[in-house]
């Protein structure tokens, strides 16, 4: 499987002329602004110093300079504290891994004393050898997005995945970004995700939990398509890993102006310039809640219209970088259109065409009159 | 192993849980476990608080049921937890399953298995099933007492723990489903959404699907289901049909139970209680 990957301008081959000298050359160019904010972004991180090597895409172990082990994946969980149902199946889910290469970053985001302290307890009871890879960070204020921009400033790992507190993984889920990283080489690796519907309820004994109420299907594609997913989402958050350098050497943090559909913003961004490896495999269980305060739920219908056009005017305000072989789906789409077009107006004739004939016939028929 | 060594840890922990011993079964050719590896658990399982840790190579592959039953000959403990060896318990598991026990009538405890529930239906005040997966489940000396442990000469991989289950109803017992006590059981979904089975769980989920229909007193369904596997397009079913025609021919099918269903339950699309979803849609 190869990765459609589509720019290596991430990594500057040495000595050749790239954006981050201050190159003026593409400026007011296409690709000067779309490369223009990732230079920018270099630039401010190395200062105006010329970039000699390109940044290997394996970190040095860090073992060696006595700092703990660097993981492959960081996950970030975000967490308001109010489904300990859910999150400790997600912790539990994690526990179980067969790749325990990982951190799990647990982004408690507005939660009060009492939900801290619980969130503390669940995870301290999985035992240190689990528990010694969870950190548990505060986060206030902002939205859905401030949480992860928290956890990727945190992330350790080579590869960033979100896992939301009431999303359950299968036990290859790590092992699955793992085995697929090399072959992506620093691209989104993305696996099918399946949904699974879910709602509140009350188990015996009293605990407030949930109840599965569908069987698990699988509605999004299997292989990850650029096009489609300009046009709407069709990759939940738990069913892709990101490589962390795509957020330290692009600069792409997630929008915390939007309430929701961050993920989807990013998804796009990354995928354009990184390229995306689809892996085939399911690997993760995305909860649709049939009701209860999940975030279908909790913005109106108009947040998601308003997140909707705020991403997509935010990419259309940019060039787009499309991979090979859109041109073709391109131009069937636009054949498409055209074939509609003339397909309407021949229907639309041939409707009109009786009040057509009436039209003339009471011309000829004022004519004579008037005659 | 240190899943529920955690889960030992954990219970002890709240004053919840006597002397603990660990029974572990290996069914496979050659010993799964070698003297450093065990070494290394007992250590390791001493230090989360279980006071005895042994390991019994069968040499041969007995079955769940089969082996259920050599790992119950050697125990006395007050209550067994039956635990799948692909599978990760919850730190709280053994604390969740024991709420249930405290009414003396439960005498089968099941947990709630992650990422893919059990779709059995089951009473969602006292949680009471149809039966329970031996996946994960909790279970009162007095049943294997009352009932004799597990029918391995009928049952060798699916189903033993349905008819578990149905002969501890009989024997006055009930079963309960306790979701808040959770295991992680390493299943997996195809890109269709079903799940992934392997050869031998089409084999042994044919078998135990005539057995059943014999034993609880539905010989109608057994030959309805026989029939079925001996014309099916899959190998395995025809072969499976055939092993049972045989065992019907010398007369070695079980014994039957609950002629009158009080217990039994053979829903018309294959389940052995009322499904609240399926996996094969």
């Amino acid at each position: 499987m190869s990765p459609n990957s589509i720019l290596t301008a991430t990594m500057p081959v040495t000595g050749s002329p790239t954006m981050t000298e201050h190159d003026d050359r593409w400026e007011g160019t296409p690709l000067g602004d779309l490369l223009g904010p990732i230079c920018a972004h270099r630039d401010e991180e190395v200062g105006t110093e010329r970039v000699d090597d390109a940044e290997p895409f394996r970190e040095v172990n860090s073992e060696s300079k006595g700092e703990p082990p660097t993981p492959f994946l960081s996950v970030l969980m975000r967490t308001q504290g109010r489904r300990l149902a859910t999150i400790h199946e997600s912790l539990l889910a994690m526990a179980a891994q067969t790749s325990q290469n990982f951190e799990v970053l647990l982004l408690a985001h507005g939660v009060p004393r009492q939900g801290f302290d619980d969130l503390h307890e669940l995870v301290d009871s999985f035992g240190l050898e689990f528990s010694g890879r969870v950190r548990i960070i505060a986060v206030e204020g902002g939205g859905r997005s401030r949480p992860l921009n928290v956890g990727i400033d945190e992330a350790r790992g080579e590869y960033i995945a979100i896992l939301d507190d009431d999303d359950v993984v299968f036990g290859h889920w790590v092992a699955t970004f793992e085995h697929h990283a090399i072959d992506a080489h620093g691209g989104v690796i993305r696996c099918v995700p399946a949904e699974q519907s879910v709602r509140p309820t009350t188990w015996p004994g009293g605990e407030a939990g949930y109840e599965i109420t569908s069987r698990p299907r699988c509605p999004w594609p299997v292989r990850f398509d650029l096009l489609d997913h300009l046009y709407e989402n069709r990759t939940p958050p738990c069913s892709f890993a990101l490589a962390r350098r795509s957020f330290n050497d692009l600069g792409i943090r997630f929008d915390e102006s939007l309430p929701v559909l961050e993920d989807w913003d990013v998804l796009l961004r990354v995928a354009m310039l990184e390229g995306v490896l689809d892996t085939g495999e399911v690997t993760a269980l995305w909860r649709k809640w049939d009701t209860g305060d999940s975030s279908t739920f909790v913005h109106s219908s108009k947040e998601w219209r308003q997140a909707r056009k705020a991403v997509i005017s935010k990419l259309d305000s940019r060039p787009l970088l499309l991979p090979a072989h859109s041109l073709v789906r391109l131009q069937a789409l636009v054949a498409s259109q055209d074939r509609f077009q003339r397909r309407k107006k021949l229907v639309i004739r041939r409707l009109s065409t009786p009040m057509r004939v009436a039209r003339r016939l009471r011309r000829r028929f004022l004519s004579r009159v008037d005659s | 192993m240190r899943g529920l060594g955690n889960a030992v840890r954990v219970a002890k922990r709240h004053d919840q849980l006597g002397p603990v011993s660990f029974a572990i079964g290996d069914c496979s050719g050659d010993p799964s476990l070698t003297p450093e590896v065990f070494g290394a658990l007992e250590r390791s399982a001493h230090d989360d608080g279980v006071d005895h840790l042994s390991f019994e190579h069968f040499g041969s592959n007995l079955g769940s049921a089969g082996g259920h039953n050599r790992l119950l000959e050697n125990s006395d403990e007050t209550a067994v937890l039956t635990f799948n060896p692909d599978a990760y318990p919850s730190p709280d598991l053994l604390l969740q399953l024991a709420v249930p026990l405290v009414d003396k009538e439960v005498g089968i405890v099941e947990a709630k298995q992650i990422p893919l529930e059990h779709p059995k239906d089951f009473d969602r005040t006292s949680g009471e099933t149809s039966w329970a997966s031996t996946a994960a489940a909790l279970i009162r000396r007095s049943v294997i007492e009352a009932i004799g442990g597990f029918d391995a000469d009928a049952f060798f991989l699916y189903c033993d723990d349905v008819d578990f289950s149905w002969r501890a109803r009989l024997a006055g017992f009930r079963v309960t489903h306790q979701p808040s006590a959770r295991i992680f059981h390493d299943k997996r979904l195809t890109t269709e959404g079903t799940m992934v089975v392997s050869d031998a769980e089409i084999y042994y989920a044919a078998e135990a699907a005539m057995m059943l229909a014999w034993k609880y007193s539905h010989p109608e369904l057994a030959m309805r289901l026989m029939r079925g596997f001996s014309s099916s397009p899959l190998a395995l079913h025809r072969r499976v049909a055939s092993r049972f025609r045989a065992r019907m021919d010398e007369e070695t099918l079980p014994h039957r139970l609950d002629p009158d269903g009080h217990v039994a339950e053979f829903h018309p699309d294959g389940n052995y209680a009322r499904h609240r979803f399926s996996y094969n849609d």
